[in-house]
């Protein structure tokens, strides 16, 4: 009797810790994710107990922030079209021809995603402009004194196409290489021309890709910060991400509710961008039996030509700006051309003593290491919750984490600064202008990216795992540290690489939530740019993209060991 | 002693009713097999005893003692899952005393354990490998083995075969039977395949749409199924099925002209003789060119499917298919017409609206049987 009553007081506890996780986990997430994205809408549209829908649209109806919207939509599908055009061509040559060097051409075509934009925009400005390092010794500057062609509409466009590039090339990739043979030469013995046939074949295959493609690479476009800011700003192009930096940088916090209606309007932009794609896809649904193999043209005698013009193609547009980024870390004095006597290491001196590059650098790793291991430590649970417990309300509060990382980062960075300025409840201090404000923001933009790898690898986990454990007597935390956790650690650390490494690249959101004291690695070459600075943010940004592609190895390395698709890419 | 015993089980799932209002009793060692098509509920069944699923209603004694409301790992029973669920990240050995570990028992009796029931399953040589490394027969040992390892004396076994191919299944029915049969533990066994539930059962239990239709051993079920959903579903080819109308000589096969004589036995329930009645006779209860004053059924060849022992010779009737199952090589010709006889105590006689089972003819080993516990309530009674 007394065994059963035991019993009784067991399960009621073991039940508890199934809910106790959930509430906990969907605490966690309530206040990182659901309060931050409430508080921006109450404060934009709501004041003293009343809407102030008035303030709002005259705010959305001012002459600046309509050019800035005008702008940043110009920029956006500027970029995305340039994006559509080389991701797509891209796709098909990989993903369809018998071209050589695969491999190669794919990391390269990655690479724009893992170097900050902030970087990019740089390099370019220092191979294009009069004071290029590398072009002076060849004579094709520009006349010094001229404006850098890089800046306005044009080289942001460029760049901003570039950066998303990858994207539409990952968007596309399964499509491609799903493409099943007999479907074409079922069309090629039903007499259809190439032409026809593409039409017919390729499209309905390419198009949810493409599509996909496009819209994240729209919504990325008006989420970018370094670029406009690095080739807009000089020359007085505002895009909405610039402006919201100019207004918060020029005014400070008075000027928050602005900032708020402003974010409200970049979100409402990006979430227009997916609604869109959205509805197009509807069009081009369907589902193709990948049965057969995947089908490949040969490519005969143009097979050198191409690969040649397509890996000439990359490092033009990929190396040689970073070529240019290493000459002007080496050049005494910039606007000097590159030769043995203006060589000089003193710009990576100057940063071993400069103790704001320690504060930096200690900041940054600071920052991407917590936001690594927190957004783990909270996907671990919401992964089991999710999928292995049917939780819907953590469903539903993981989804939603989906959306700071879809939404421009000025719209996180303008969520935190409202929900860490009033002081915190019992401790009663402000966490404004601290590091942890900046953590804050990375947690909610970056939660998405520790989750999904962990959720997708679980799902693909037979479900009777945790039924087996619970049969053999193992409660809620034992299932937790002897299953779960063994089998998600890889992703896990496939999810906390990416999270790391985006949090070390990461501008926008520093940019407008740093003070002094808390630069990031980001914000201290925006700030040596702009200082005038051009060697040391040269030779900074040098050493940011080494420190990059060191941590892409390891996780090539990994990526062996983790389960298919856990990577965005491989 | 009860093993298991279930009263009112109901377990509703959003869109659908899984289990509805099952009672079922298990005796100490008995092998259950609960059989039925998929989606009949069989699974949840098991689920709702192992404790992973929580039931609406009813209650679950396993040894006398309440479990409807513990956690699955209080309720002491061993589970086998149909995808076999080893931990991929463990040994073998890791795999195995699981369960053991979790329990704290000491690492010299585990080692014992272990060594027990590795020998017993054949597992020795294979205790440090990965489940991925090893064969899908070695995969199910392995789950056999964490089932029983801890001397647990009830086991659910959920599909446990499926995945495994014809050969190595016919070799692990035999096997796990022999295991039960060895160590005396309660077996509740579901499945889809009606050959493993005649050739392993104590008992079957066959379940169809969230009920149980009939509990009994497995000769009964096959020779006096009580209700056309039972006749259709097992045997293969399954049970003939014909329906009778009323004319003016009697009885009648529907749609045609052949009359049908019903055993002058007095039927358990009076028989309304306008009612209709659909009659049930195996296909090996017929054979060719019976004697001419023996009841017959003619039947129009369309197919002979030869089987090696015996073969199948399928056909209709009027409207109505119809096959045989014929010994050696039987060679018809397709339209050729093949008198059918028929023994009138291999009847079986069913109501069409209710599909229940209208008793003729009771044999003298029924009458014994039905008296039984284990057959299922819903048979008629003999007067």
């Amino acid at each position: 009797m007394r065994f059963s009553v035991w019993m009784r007081a067991h399960r009621r506890l073991q039940w508890r810790a199934e809910t106790a996780l959930a509430l906990g986990v969907g605490a966690v997430l309530t206040a990182l994710v659901a309060l931050p994205l409430l508080r921006i809408g109450q404060q934009a549209l709501w004041a003293d107990g009343s809407w102030r829908l008035a303030a709002a649209w005259t705010r959305l109806i001012a002459p600046d922030t309509l050019q800035a919207t005008v702008n940043s939509l110009i920029v956006s599908l500027g970029g995305t079209a340039v994006a559509v055009v080389f991701g797509t061509a891209y796709a098909l040559l990989v993903g369809l021809t018998d071209l050589r060097g695969k491999r190669g051409l794919i990391f390269l075509l990655l690479l724009p995603l893992m170097i900050p934009p902030q970087i990019t925009a740089m390099s370019w400005a220092q191979l294009l402009g009069p004071g290029s390092a590398l072009l002076k010794p060849l004579g094709l500057a520009p006349a010094p004194g001229s404006s850098n062609p890089m800046y306005g509409l044009a080289g942001i466009t460029l760049l901003l196409g570039l950066q998303q590039t990858p994207l539409v090339f990952l968007a596309l990739r399964p499509g491609v290489s799903s493409l099943p043979s007999d479907l074409i030469e079922a069309a090629q013995s039903a007499g259809a021309c190439s032409l026809w046939r593409l039409r017919t074949v390729l499209l309905p295959v390419l198009m949810p890709g493409v599509l996909a493609g496009a819209a994240l690479s729209f919504v990325s476009c008006l989420d970018n910060f370094g670029i406009p800011a690095l080739l807009g700003t000089p020359v007085g192009y505002t895009v909405l991400s610039t402006l919201i930096y100019q207004k918060l940088s020029g005014f400070g916090l008075s000027v928050l509710s602005d900032v708020a209606q402003l974010s409200l309007l970049a979100a409402a932009l990006a979430l227009l961008g997916l609604g869109a794609q959205g509805l197009l896809q509807r069009r081009w649904q369907g589902h193709l039996s990948g049965a057969s193999s995947p089908y490949c043209i040969t490519l005969g005698r143009w097979k050198t030509t191409l690969t040649a013009a397509a890996w000439a193609l990359l490092i033009a547009v990929l190396i040689t700006p970073a070529l240019a980024l290493l000459a002007t870390s080496l050049v005494s004095i910039y606007g000097l051309p590159l030769t043995p006597k203006t060589l000089t290491w003193a710009h990576y001196q100057s940063l071993l003593g400069d103790d704001m590059v320690r504060t930096a650098l200690r900041n940054s790793l600071w920052l991407a290491g917590w936001a690594a291991a927190l957004t783990a430590a909270i996907a671990l649970p919401v992964g089991y919750l999710v999928v292995w417990d049917k939780g819907r309300v953590t469903a539903a509060l993981a989804a939603l984490a989906d959306l700071p990382f879809a939404l421009p980062g000025a719209v996180v960075a303008v969520a935190a600064i409202l929900m860490l300025l009033p002081p915190l409840p019992v401790l009663h201090i402000s966490l404004y202008s601290s590091l942890w404000i900046i953590l804050y923001a990375y947690l909610l933009r970056f939660l998405t990216l520790a989750i999904k790898p962990v959720v997708a690898g679980l799902s693909r986990l037979d479900p009777a795992l945790n039924d087996a454990a619970r049969s053999c007597g193992a409660g809620l935390f034992m299932r937790l540290r002897t299953i779960v956790w063994p089998l998600a650690a890889p992703l896990l650390l496939g999810g906390g690489i990416l999270v790391f490494l985006m949090a070390l690249n990461e501008l926008t959101v520093s940019a407008l939530l740093w003070s002094s004291g808390s630069e990031t690695l980001g914000v201290l070459i925006y700030n040596f740019e702009e200082g005038g600075s051009t060697g040391a943010a040269a030779a900074l940004s040098v050493l940011t993209i080494v420190a990059v592609l060191g941590l892409l190895g390891v996780l090539q390395t990994l990526s062996r060991r983790l389960p298919k698709g856990s990577l965005p890419w491989a | 002693m009860l093993s298991i015993s279930v009263q009112g089980l109901t377990k509703r799932f959003p869109n659908h009713l899984a289990t509805d209002d099952l009672s079922l009793d298990i005796e100490e060692g008995q092998f259950v097999v609960v059989l039925g098509p998929s989606g009949c509920g069989k699974t949840t069944l098991l689920r709702l005893i192992a404790g992973f699923e929580q039931a609406d209603a009813g209650r679950i004694h396993l040894h006398g003692r309440e479990v409807t409301q513990l956690p699955p790992g209080a309720r002491d029973l061993g589970m086998v899952f149909q995808s076999y669920a080893l931990f991929p990240h463990l040994s073998v050995a890791d795999n195995l005393q699981f369960g053991l570990q979790l329990r704290r028992v000491s690492a010299a009796e585990r080692k014992q354990r272990l060594e027990q029931t590795s020998a017993l399953l054949g597992l020795d040589q294979l205790l440090s490998r990965k489940p991925a490394q090893l064969s899908g027969g070695q995969q199910q040992r392995v789950a056999l083995g964490r089932a029983i390892i801890g001397g647990r004396r009830i086991i659910l076994m959920d599909e446990p075969l499926s995945n495994l191919d014809a050969k190595l299944r016919q070799d692990m029915r035999r096997e796990i039977k022999a295991l039960a049969v060895k160590l005396g533990i309660t077996v509740v066994y579901a499945t889809h395949d009606q050959a493993e539930a005649l050739s392993m059962g104590d008992v079957v239990v066959v379940m169809h749409e969230a009920r149980i239709v009939q509990v009994a051993v497995p000769a009964t079920l096959y020779e006096r199924p009580n209700s056309l959903f039972v006749a259709r579903f097992i045997g293969s080819p399954p049970m003939n099925l014909l329906p009778l109308e009323p004319s003016a000589h009697g009885l009648r096969i529907a749609g045609t002209q052949q009359p049908v004589m019903l055993p002058a036995v007095q039927p358990v329930m009076p028989i309304d003789s306008s009612a209709s009645l659909t009659l049930g006779i195996r296909p090996e209860h017929l054979w060719a060119n019976p004697a001419a004053h023996h009841p017959q059924l003619l039947m129009r060849v369309d197919s002979v499917e030869y089987q090696g022992s015996d073969s199948i010779v399928n056909g209709h009737l009027g409207p109505h298919a119809l096959a045989a199952r014929l010994p050696g090589r039987a060679q018809y010709a397709a339209g050729q017409t093949l008198p059918l006889g028929w023994s009138p105590q291999d009847l079986c006689l069913f109501d069409p609206q209710s599909g229940k089972r209208l008793d003729l003819a009771a044999p003298t080993d029924f009458l014994h049987r039905s008296q039984t516990q284990e057959d299922a309530p819903c048979n008629v009674v003999i007067s």
